[in-house]
């Protein structure tokens, strides 16, 4: 079996899981939120319903086809487990997939890209368009730093004009050096698989994806997947989460371009829909109680997203801890009833199996599989 | 009176004045005027190939004829020149950098610039020293440090503060005293900013400083420090500010924010009341055997391998004890082991890449944006790195950016670098018979035939730059 395409969101900032999908039916929820609530069903500017207890924020309504369709599964109260509530360490950890003092060099992805990775190594089985200084792809040599697609492509000069010919140099220049031979080899082959998608599209705006940065990534996934040239990972990154002022308005954008985002991405993709997950996450959640400046600080646990043709979806997974003050993490923030692990494993499993799972996770023990992608 | 030898001394002076007079003009102008790069010779003798390794080691790439020159030189004498950079004449790259009036200014000043035009500035200082310098190990040991000291310009302040950080810590110290070089990081104002230590005040220390300090500038993660260690060398430096307003970015000590309670450190006890915290622990942590280790270890890891000997390494850290952090002194033990001298070829660095090869073509580049913007894709724009550890020493970090490199290469054998140009009339003739100024053996089958499948001299000529060999110095 070819494994899934594997296309992780990341919400850099920590983004506030109660006000995304919100336990509408949780009165703590409204009382330590007194200003930046979400309203319940039915009332002007309400959630929407998702399973009577929580429900999705309005700015997501484009998602709520996948999730009737029980192609969208929602995971709550996940998170990582470190209390420093620092954006650069919980990355690092989430990214390194280990918590505490002794950590691995190489990110969980590409130790999970080292157990996958065929011998042939397919040209761009991965793409790293973070900006952020990301470990994920940190240890796997075939990830390319790609921002889009026609950035990825050799050099026209007025008197080069033929592309090919020099892609055919590079190859015949490298041929016989070991080290480094397989490296640029990889690297034509990219090269040259890009060119024929840019040939075969006319590269016109896709005026189904949001006009943006991120818009544009998902779209390239999208026709690199389409493509089939061995796409097994990638990695995007969508900013705006951080919000200490102001959350209910500054939260609207980012999660309008989320949704029509992964809307346009899944209806796109057809049938390929099928060989691809969405795993959407956040570094943290945010504290349960608003601040005077109409915000959120950092908080623990978060909820995360899982999307695709083969998702268990159409439900809200996870343990609810409950939003009463004696149910709180100190210093008042939700409480992780799922290690963000546990939550990746779900995915890693349904490729690899269990016995593969350590090498991802070393010394990690998953509790429970949560059937998220079974 | 003046005796015969000054007199000629005198008179030699005044041709050598009138001499860099006519070059110093355009130099003032920001041209380099470097002519055509002039045909290389194949090293054969043990002395070139010596020359060539050790030519490649320690600055950015050869410049052509330059291994020659350095093998009838001999390597000793070469290593020694480097090591005492002072006494080389370095006209063309103090004329071209001396007009960017950004370096040389101070706080409050330098905040009449924008943040962008202040690094700017500095990156292109950078490139032009580190491409035109005859100084050139003094330039690797600039961003060794640079490394080691890492400041992200991204950061807070730090775009502004970097540029007297680059000039008053590491370039002041670059080939100086340990103790003294980590003493002014320590007290570098963008080293304040930039690991949150303004931000460090008595009951609510910060400890990012502290941790780093110990972690990544000193002992080195595993050099027998503990939390505790942190937290206490934390207190004890509270209270080194950074000034704002009519003062901003001068450093002041405010006593009132610092911790006067006592604090073990290292196992050693810091008196309470004590007003010279800071130093004793700068001491302390730079005379710490683990520092030697530690530094040492980055040295060879920088200069010889990935994977230099436990040997060679303790060899080094020998030295640098026993001379206090003498770093010139450090540097000769390491560049006269038998295991740099024998040192197999190192995956070089995006930066280390585009120098040589400017340097390799005798390009005159003004170090400016388009340049830049090309040291951006390839993953390497010089104060651009945002974790403390610096940028990545290994060949695995690198290796899968090439095809920002061969970009590069095209661009450059191009003449489409703005502001960067080579006069490359009579390479673009026989690009192949100057093989030897990018690479020391001959081309291989299929490089040959690479090469001449190419549909353009031009092509030729980027080729040559994309050569696997010339991506290892």
């Amino acid at each position: 079996m070819s494994e899934q395409t594997l296309v992780l969101i990341n919400l850099r900032g920590g983004a506030d899981g109660l006000n995304i999908v919100v336990p509408y039916r949780e009165e703590n929820y409204y009382r330590l939120r007194p200003t930046i609530s979400i309203p319940a069903p039915n009332q002007a500017n309400g959630v929407i319903d998702l399973d009577g207890f929580f429900g999705l924020n309005p700015a997501l309504a484009p998602l709520l086809p996948l999730y009737q369709n029980k192609q969208l599964a929602i995971l709550h109260a996940v998170g990582w487990p470190g209390d420093s509530h620092s954006h650069f360490e919980a990355w690092e950890e989430i990214e390194l997939g280990a918590v505490g003092e002794q950590k691995p060099v190489t990110g969980w992805l590409s130790r999970y890209l080292a157990i996958i990775s065929d011998k042939s190594t397919s040209p761009l089985q991965t793409i790293n368009f973070s900006d952020w200084p990301s470990k994920l792809f940190v240890g796997c040599s075939g990830s390319s730093k790609l921002t889009s697609l026609s950035d990825f492509r050799l050099k026209q000069t007025a008197s080069n004009s033929s592309n090919s010919n020099m892609l055919s140099c590079l190859k015949l220049l490298y041929g016989n050096t070991t080290t480094i031979g397989k490296v640029a080899e990889q690297s034509v082959s990219a090269l040259e698989s890009v060119e024929q998608i840019l040939k075969n599209s006319q590269l016109k705006p896709d005026l189904s994806y949001p006009q943006t940065k991120f818009g544009n990534q998902l779209n390239t996934v999208e026709q690199l997947i389409k493509a089939k040239i061995g796409l097994k990972a990638t990695s995007i990154d969508l900013y705006g989460w951080d919000t200490h002022f102001g959350e209910k308005l500054a939260m609207v954008e980012p999660l309008a371009e989320l949704a029509k985002g992964l809307a346009a991405f899944s209806k796109n993709l057809e049938e390929q829909w099928q060989n691809v997950v969405v795993i959407v996450m956040t570094e943290f959640g945010r504290r349960v109680a608003e601040n005077a400046s109409l915000g959120t600080d950092h908080g623990q646990a978060g909820v995360m997203f899982f999307a695709g043709g083969k998702v268990q979806g159409g439900r809200v997974y996870g343990e609810w801890p409950g939003l009463a003050d004696s149910k709180l993490s100190a210093p008042g923030d939700l409480t992780i009833t799922t290690d963000f692990r546990t939550a990746l494993s779900e995915f890693i499993i349904a490729q690899v199996g269990t016995k593969n799972i350590n090498k991802v996770f070393p010394a990690y023990q998953i509790p429970k599989q949560l059937g998220i992608l079974n | 009176m003046i005796n015969r030898r000054q007199f000629l001394k005198a008179a030699g002076l005044t041709s050598l004045g009138l001499l860099t007079a006519c070059n110093q003009s355009q130099w003032m102008l920001g041209q380099a005027g470097l002519p055509a790069p002039i045909l290389s010779s194949l090293q054969n003798s043990n002395e070139e190939k010596l020359a060539s390794h050790v030519v490649k080691r320690l600055t950015y790439g050869a410049t052509p004829g330059q291994i020659q020159q350095v093998a009838s030189q001999g390597i000793r004498n070469f290593i020694d020149e480097q090591l005492n950079p002072e006494q080389l004449d370095d006209s063309r790259a103090y004329w071209l950098v001396r007009r960017i009036d950004t370096i040389n200014f101070k706080t409050p000043d330098i905040f009449e610039l924008t943040a962008k035009q202040a690094i700017k500035d500095l990156r292109q200082a950078t490139i032009l020293r580190a491409t035109y310098s005859n100084r050139q190990l003094q330039e690797m040991m600039v961003e060794f440090w640079s490394d080691h000291f890492n400041i992200y310009s991204e950061k807070s302040n730090c775009a502004w503060l970097k540029v007297i950080d680059d000039r008053e810590v590491i370039r002041k110290h670059a080939l100086g005293n340990f103790r003294d070089l980590l003493h002014a990081s320590a007290l570098s104002p963008a080293m304040l900013c930039y690991l949150d230590g303004s931000s460090n005040i008595v009951g609510n220390p910060n400890e990012n400083y502290a941790r780093e300090l110990l972690e990544l500038h000193t002992l080195g993660v595993n050099g027998g420090y503990k939390q505790t260690d942190v937290m206490q060398a934390a207190k004890a430096l509270t209270g080194w500010q950074i000034k704002e307003h009519f003062w901003r970015g001068k450093v002041q000590f405010d006593n009132k924010l610092h911790d006067s309670g006592e604090k073990q450190i290292l196992e050693k006890t810091f008196a309470a009341n004590s007003n010279t915290d800071l130093e004793d622990l700068i001491d302390l942590v730079s005379k710490h055997p683990s520092t030697a280790n530690f530094i040492s270890n980055k040295l060879c890891r920088r200069f010889v391998s990935e994977t230099p000997s436990k040997e060679l390494i303790a060899q080094v850290a020998k030295n640098f004890q026993e001379t206090n952090g003498n770093i010139r002194e450090t540097l000769r033990t390491l560049f006269f082991s038998e295991e740099f001298l024998n040192a197999p070829p190192k995956f070089k660095r995006p930066y280390t890449y585009a120098i040589s090869a400017l340097r390799a073509l005798s390009a005159n580049s003004n170090g400016d944006l388009a340049l830049q913007n090309h040291l951006e894709s390839m993953g390497q724009l010089p104060f651009n790195w945002p974790t403390p550890d610096g940028f990545p020493e290994e060949q695995e970090h690198w290796q899968n950016q090439l095809v920002a490199r061969w970009n590069f290469a095209i661009s450059l054998a191009h003449n489409q670098i703005k502001g960067t140009s080579a006069k490359l009339d009579s390479i673009l003739e026989n690009p192949i018979a100057y093989v030897p100024n990018f690479i020391q053996r001959p081309l291989q089958e299929n490089e040959l035939a690479a090469i001449q499948q190419a549909e353009t001299p031009n092509d030729k000529v980027a080729l040559l730059l994309c050569l696997p060999d010339f991506q290892y110095q």
